[in-house]
């Protein structure tokens, strides 16, 4: 069991002055899985992406990747370069950057477009093709999120489920092992629900593992492999989606404070 | 109102200052610029027409070649200038040089540097000591300038580029302020207020730089060749990640940019030309003092970045043109130089936040 665990979170806590926004949460999830957090507002889902992606640091507990990583302590651009992604609950893209070097910029870590700055200067065979490669892979995923034709516009332009799209775009060309992604579906109109749906079966096709902080309790249903329920910091309930969805602390905390 | 109230307004500051006719002048010009700045955004209906005009040129095979015609005339024009113009336009190349450097920061990673004059001084009195007292060449001089306003950059880049921009601006104020006060007091390494004199010209085997137009020529290649580099890492993923910190941190450092080396190695760039540009200076001068790098020389850079259009690397070069030959056609409004700047500053910000040649990411 131990070696399938792709994270595997051991009793962390943090605290907000006197509030303990995460206290002792464990929890795991294993190759291939989707698994979905879910939990009133404020009952730390967020903070706990942040704990993970090294945006902010757990005062007790440790967080363990792949069985053999620990990442607590690591800077997010370190944590980034181990194939961990993550999408922001308010969006955080390249507002006046063209929608293709959005993209673009999420391309640092493949070593197959890298180059040094000898090939920068001399624009070198290396430099052309490596940056053509990169611009190419980048138009195909805005074409497999559906915004091939908004290449050239600035991400500033875009309309909000657009730019929802774009970030998951941005991450996928990371070639993300784990893929975070906080309230994806919020803002969405049932059309971009649907693509964002059917995007993210095609990712965990790609064998990426997926957590995915969401309040939609159907869109969750739909997706979730396993569902982790969060209150006041602490771990409440834990679960197939049936055995939540008929939890009767969890109706309590969360379906009925809704 | 467009027109009236920035000419009142103009006229209404200047006046205590300058006396009325000369304030009305002051006005005068005031409105001529916001006439073409309006005329060329397009901003009112009337002039609307000009809008479209521009975008037409914009894209027209003139206006993207017109990088040659600039160098053309850069390579003819010293030719046929007295000896005056030409260390006008030599300063020219020296503030653009510094001001490609500052907007590697401004413009690209959106930090302020308030003190960047220091590297320039930093640069100079690099130059100053070695080839002055020690008798090292120009050529190492040269590098070893920019080296060391690279590694003096450390001193500020180490602790405060971890912080938010607003301490940077701060600290930087701060550093530009005591490189002055050091090149000011250390007397027996700078001679204090003296200066230093007899900082020899360049050389090459085959020729001296001794003349004014030789040196014009010898900072036009430095400048060339800055603005060569500045375009390739433009348009190459390191200048992306500049871009992208500049625009969302932690989205930057999600996808896997080490936010803290990409600004620290941009910190030291943008110090490395400024000491280039002091060498320059220095050795164009043949003598250098704390005077020329105060902190009103600082604002004066970071205005020609602004004013040809942050992160965008020719409007840079055109806002330092404008801000060295303007007050030279302007003579009589030259001790009024910072207020007209100001003013057309807050003009920009009004008209044309983009600055004349608008922002390129
Ligand atoms: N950086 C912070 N500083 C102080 N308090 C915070 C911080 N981040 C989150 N909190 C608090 O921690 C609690 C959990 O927040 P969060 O993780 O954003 O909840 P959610 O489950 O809605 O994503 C909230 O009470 C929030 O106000
Ligand atoms: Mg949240």
């Amino acid at each position: 069991m131990e070696n399938s665990a792709i994270l595997s979170i051991n009793n962390i806590s943090i605290m907000f002055g006197g509030l303990k926004a995460l206290d002792n949460v464990t929890l795991e999830t294993k190759k291939g899985e989707v698994l979905c957090i879910i939990g009133p507002n404020g009952a730390g889902k967020t903070t706990l992406f942040n704990c993970i992606t090294g945006f902010l640091r757990p005062s007790a507990g440790s967080i363990v990747y792949r069985g053999a990583v620990e990442l607590t302590g690591k800077k997010p651009h370190e944590i980034a370069a181990h194939g961990i992604y993550r999408s922001f609950q308010n969006l955080a893209l390249f507002a006046n950057v063209s929608v293709s070097d959005n993209v673009m910029i999420g391309g640092i870590n493949r070593k197959e477009f890298s180059y040094g700055i000898t090939d920068m200067l001399l624009r070198t065979p290396r430099f052309r093709s490596r940056e053509a490669a990169l611009r190419h892979e980048a138009s195909d995923l805005l074409g497999f999120v559906g915004l091939a034709g908004k290449k050239d516009r600035t991400a500033g332009e875009l309309a909000y489920g657009e730019r929802k799209l774009l970030e998951l775009a941005r991450g996928l060309i990371t070639r993300p092992q784990l893929l975070l992604l906080d309230e994806p579906a919020a803002g969405l109109n049932p059309t971009e629900k649907i693509e964002l749906v059917r995007a993210i079966g095609r990712i965990r096709e790609q064998a990426i593992n997926v957590i995915i902080i969401e309040h939609d309790m159907r869109f969750v249903s739909d997706i979730a492999n396993w569902i982790v329920v969060l209150d006041y910091g602490k771990k409440l309930a834990e679960g197939l989606p049936d055995d939540i969805k008929n939890n009767q602390a969890v109706i309590e905390a969360y379906l009925g404070t809704r | 109102m467009t027109y009236i109230l920035p000419f009142a307004w103009t006229v209404a500051i200047a006046v205590p200052i300058m006396g009325f006719s000369r304030a009305v002048m002051a006005g005068t010009f005031m409105l001529a610029g916001i006439i073409v700045y309006t005329a060329f955004t397009g901003r009112t209906r009337r002039l609307q027409v000009y809008g479209l005009l521009r975008s037409r040129l914009e894209s027209s095979f003139v206006v993207r070649h017109a990088w040659i015609l600039v160098l053309a005339v850069s390579v003819i024009a010293p030719l046929l200038l007295n000896s005056y113009s030409l260390d006008v336009f030599t300063s020219v190349l020296f503030y653009a040089m510094l001001a490609l450097g500052l907007n590697l920061l401004v413009g690209d990673l959106g930090l302020l540097n308030l003190g960047y004059i220091a590297f320039y001084g930093i640069g100079a009195y690099t130059d100053a000591i070695l080839s002055a007292k020690f008798g090292i060449g120009f050529w190492p001089s040269l590098m070893l300038g920019g080296a060391a306003a690279a590694v003096f950059s450390l001193v500020i880049a180490l602790p405060t580029l971890r912080l938010k921009g607003d301490y940077l601006a701060i600290a930087t104020l701060g550093f530009g302020e005591i490189v002055r006060i050091v090149l000011n007091n250390w007397d027996s390494l700078t001679n204090g207020p003296n200066g230093i004199m007899n900082i020899p010209r360049p050389s090459l085997p085959w020729t001296q730089f001794a003349s004014g137009i030789s040196f014009f020529y010898l900072s036009l290649c430095i400048l060339i060749l800055q603005a060569y580099v500045l375009v390739r890492i433009k348009k190459s993923r390191f200048g992306r990640y500049a871009v992208a910190i500049r625009e969302n941190e932690q989205a930057s450092a999600m996808v896997g940019i080490n936010t803290y080396a990409v600004k620290t190695i941009y910190f030291m760039l943008s110090a490395f030309f400024g000491g280039i540009a002091g060498v320059l200076f220095a050795s164009k001068q043949m003598f250098v003092s704390p005077d020329s790098f105060t902190f009103i020389e600082s604002v004066y850079v970071l205005a020609m970045v602004i004013l040809g259009g942050m992160g965008n690397i020719a409007g840079v070069m055109v806002g330092a043109f404008t801000l060295v030959v303007l007050p030279e056609l302007l003579r009589s409004f030259v001790i009024y130089r910072m207020l007209i700047f100001a003013l057309l500053l807050i003009t920009m910000m009004l008209f044309r936040p983009e600055g004349l040649l608008g922002k390129r990411t």
